[in-house]
């Protein structure tokens, strides 16, 4: 017959008690600090990176434009323009708040489709008229950017 | 939809049908509301008629004092929707890569930049 045996503790129970409430406290606000620390990183690399990706992405909505005039002619040019700006946003889309972080994924996800399980969402021909949506929508971005730069000065 | 993205998708069709020849603009003097009780100095002005009302684009520019009697001049381009007594009903100034594409388009469109080239060039 096993026997249960009870080792008393050294510290009384009122301190037990408050060290492991404590405990409970400090792992959550360790959880804060883990989160607060990401912030400020993220926010180093915005300030960093924000202007030179605004420089990029700026000339390449200047090109863009620049042969969305002439489509006929410079359609190939145009798509090629879409997928660099793409590609610098997708590099920003982790660096970004929340909500500039949604304009610049419909941003992704409206120049390739997404591909869920075996469904596609979106098309992935560009005609002139999508063409000329996703300048607009690059613009929303390019713009939004510019002003998260001007925030961050204040950071 | 905000008011800055109803602008940009309105800008951007302005840009669109400006490139394809649908929007005439002109050089014009700005109206007496832009210019009388202010120290702001209109540039160079662009209007066209667009769906019944007048569109325009402008350069303005503006005292930006650092101290009471030290200033500089700065500059931004402006696009606006007036009506037809020279009343700007909305204006849009804020810094966006956009107005600054449609100010190129309406220029090379007005100086008809290709033919002035051409004429230099021959």
């Amino acid at each position: 017959m096993e026997c249960l045996t009870i080792v008393n503790s050294y510290l009384p129970q009122w301190l037990v008690d408050s060290g492991t409430i404590l405990g409970i406290v400090g792992f959550f606000i360790t959880i804060w600090l883990l989160w607060e620390a990401k912030q400020i990183r993220n926010s180093f690399i915005r300030k960093a990176r924000l202007p030179e990706v605004i420089k990029d992405l700026s000339r390449s909505s200047a090109k863009l434009v620049a042969h969305l005039k002439n489509w006929e002619t410079e359609e190939k040019e145009a798509i090629n323009q879409l997928i660099i700006s793409k590609a610098l946003i997708e590099n920003l889309i982790p660096k970004v708040p929340d909500l500039e972080k949604k304009r610049c994924k419909l941003f992704v996800n409206s120049v390739t489709p997404r591909t869920l399980f075996f469904w596609t969402i979106g098309s992935s021909t560009v005609d002139e008229d999508k063409a000329w949506n996703l300048y607009t929508l690059l613009i929303e971005v390019l713009t939004m950017l510019e002003q998260l730069n001007k925030d961050s000065k204040w950071d | 939809m905000n008011l800055d993205e109803k602008a940009i998708q309105l800008i951007t069709k302005l840009i669109r049908e400006t490139s394809a020849g649908l929007i005439k603009w002109k050089v014009e003097l700005p109206p007496k509301t832009l210019t009388t009780a202010t120290e702001d100095d209109i540039h160079i002005y662009f209007e066209a008629e667009y769906k019944e009302k007048i569109i325009a684009i402008f350069e303005r520019r503006s005292k930006y004092f650092m101290d009471e009697h030290i200033f500089a001049w700065t500059s931004e381009d402006v696009f606006a929707i007036l009506d037809h007594l020279g009343n700007i009903l909305i204006e849009y100034s804020q810094h966006s890569p956009i107005i600054k594409e449609l100010f190129n388009t309406v220029r090379q469109q007005v100086a008809d930049l290709d033919s002035l080239l051409n004429d230099l060039l021959d």
